[in-house]
């Protein structure tokens, strides 16, 4: 955790009554709009643009010529089932190993965010219970996270095969 | 919770019997051969079922039920799975249960469904009106063999 965020979290954490995931967000990326962002369920997708930066989008997994209630299929090398405490941060680093990963977040609250050149010159994305992220950027400057509020978040992460 | 006839007599559960946040449900065959619903704490799964934390995979799938309809729930023998909810509201109607009978278990978005039935019985899964619900399956590469 940084020391800044650690310092802007508490802030945001004494403020009266609840704390909303906007102003969780706001302790970590000052400025950003609160509407919209009390998503869950999603898939969003990092990946590496030619220029070296990683972009986010989100996306609709359904696969043509999947039969119902079948809409994504992919082999898979690996399932873990792993526990990331409140405020940890990430460094920037593509995703590992050159294998693409779906990130399931179970319970807790993420951000991602990506320097992909943007008028504020990072991108960002929240992560909530039923999020699920495509992780395909495997080289050039990558993504960096942070775990929201005090809350531990549990993450399924399945490495695809090949 | 047993009912009689589920296919008739079901109706949306309570708010206070619907789970919410991160847990995990254990369909187990039994020594008898029926299908139990347990509900595990996820501490207690670390120890007892390290295959949830980390384990060799074959396929994961993406699966949308549409709201209001009943689907199959079909024991895989051989072979578990891991599904995990991600949206939508579901009660999960699991014949031949700890009881001679029907047995069902409501499932919401963070519940954790580890299938280790390898009785072959078809079970069947309930969505109710309000959306759609998805699930990721990961299918594991062997059967756990986990036993009650």
């Amino acid at each position: 955790m940084t020391a800044r965020f650690r310092r802007d979290r508490r802030a945001v954490l004494q403020g009266a009554g609840a704390v909303s995931l906007g102003a969780l967000l706001g302790a970590v990326i000052p400025g950003i709009a609160e509407a919209g962002l009390e998503r869950g369920f999603h898939f969003v997708r990092i990946q590496a643009g030619p220029d070296g930066r990683s972009y986010i989008d989100e996306f609709d997994p359904q696969m043509p010529g999947e039969t119902p209630p079948v809409i994504y299929r992919a082999e898979a090398a690996s399932v873990a089932l792993l526990t990331w405490p409140g405020g940890k941060a990430f460094d920037f680093g593509p995703t590992h190993g050159g294998v693409r990963r779906l990130l399931v977040t179970a319970t807790g609250l993420t951000v991602t965010i990506v320097d992909d050149g943007s008028t504020a010159g990072t991108s960002y994305h929240p992560l909530k219970p039923g999020s699920v992220m495509f992780a395909e950027d495997f080289s050039g400057r990558g993504h960096r996270g942070q775990v929201l509020a005090d809350e531990d978040a549990i993450v399924f992460q399945v490495d695809l095969a090949g | 919770m047993t009912l009689e006839d589920p296919a008739t007599s079901l109706s949306r559960p309570a708010p206070a019997a619907v789970p919410s946040g991160f847990h995990v449900v254990h369909l187990v065959t039994g020594r008898e051969g029926r299908t139990h619903i347990e509900e595990l704490d996820p501490r207690q799964a670390s120890e007892s079922l390290p295959y949830l934390y980390r384990s060799k995979a074959t396929s994961v799938l993406v699966l949308r039920y549409p709201a209001g309809r009943e689907f199959e729930w079909r024991a895989r023998p051989g072979r578990s799975r891991l599904m995990v909810q991600l949206r939508g509201l579901c009660v999960l109607i699991v014949n031949g249960g700890a009881e001679p009978g029907v047995s069902y278990r409501p499932l919401a978005p963070g519940t954790v469904l580890l299938d280790d039935d390898t009785s072959g019985r078809v079970h069947r899964c309930k969505v109710f009106e309000d959306e759609d619900a998805y699930f990721m399956q990961v299918d594991l590469a062997t059967s756990t063999g986990t036993s009650k």
